[in-house]
């Protein structure tokens, strides 16, 4: 019996500015200071509390499907992409980035989502992955929302933050979505692509 | 390829720039375009794919859209060739 050699496409972890790699244990303190720190912590996942160190490890991992450490090569780590809450049985999970604030609104952080969001789709069958934010946080992907994302659901005046109640707002990007736009987001990607494709 | 400022401001606005585009020239603010890092990603491929090759690094030291533009006519590939 012989086997075809087919082309199948290999999980990319790595872009034009940025690497996704596994967390490693020399990076938790870096990830405590980043999750809980002052210009990012109130925004992430512990909304301010402040965990036990010795437990931090064992929450970052808590629920979580996957997660990748972002790089930039020959400057270190910038930030963790993050898929929770997943459920396969329904096909969804949950995406989440934190970047360093200095580092934020640089463009390489939206490479690195999308190679998370690449690496997502193409290991899972996932229909959709969600985005979940109150509302004071939709201002760091306002492009996104009726663009790529498509807003699903809304709890009104769910979270408090500075005084006032906020929306928590649930957006989704559906994997049609994703095949629609990912060689224009990721076109190194399919440059790489076209390079591991056997010949013939 | 990006030889005018004209053309310029139309990917700009394309792009999702605050302002419009009579009210974009060279001494404009690029803070004032107001483009989050979704938009000056897309923005920096679409310069890409027009041959302008810019660091993303660099788009942070720029203070206005002359000195956007002044940069990508540096970059452009016949600029290279000379």
């Amino acid at each position: 019996m012989t086997h075809e050699l087919t082309a199948v496409r290999a999980p990319a972890l790595e872009g034009r500015t940025v690497r996704l790699r596994p967390i490693r244990p020399n990076d938790l303190d870096w990830l405590y200071d980043l999750s809980i720190g002052g210009a990012t912590g109130w925004r992430w996942r512990f909304r301010g509390v402040t965990p036990e160190p010795s437990r931090f490890s064992e929450l970052l991992h808590q629920g979580v499907l996957v997660q990748h450490v972002v790089e930039r090569p020959g400057r270190g780590p910038i930030g963790l992409v993050v898929a929770y809450q997943a459920d396969l049985r329904n096909r969804h999970a949950h995406l989440g980035a934190l970047f360093d604030p200095e580092l934020h609104r640089l463009p390489c952080t939206v490479e690195a989502v999308a190679l998370f969001v690449d690496h997502l789709f193409m290991l899972w069958d996932l229909r959709k992955v969600y985005v979940e934010a109150p509302e004071f946080n939709l201002g760091q992907f306002a492009s996104a929302l009726g663009s790529y994302l498509e807003e699903e659901a809304r709890l009104r005046e769910h979270e408090f933050h500075d005084g006032q109640w906020w929306d928590q707002v649930t957006a989704a990007l559906h994997r049609s979505t994703w095949d629609a736009v990912r060689s224009r987001l990721l076109p190194s990607r399919d440059q790489g692509d076209a390079a591991a494709s056997p010949p013939g | 390829m990006i030889s005018g400022l004209d053309q310029l401001v139309v990917l700009l606005v394309e792009r999702g720039a605050a302002l419009p585009s009579e009210q974009i020239g060279e001494q404009t603010p690029l803070d004032d375009l107001a483009l989050d890092s979704l938009e000056v990603y897309e923005l920096l491929l679409d310069l890409a794919a027009e041959g302008v090759d810019l660091p993303e690094d660099l788009f942070p030291t720029l203070r206005t859209v002359g000195d956007l533009h002044h940069l990508c006519v540096l970059r452009a590939p016949q600029a290279a060739g000379r």
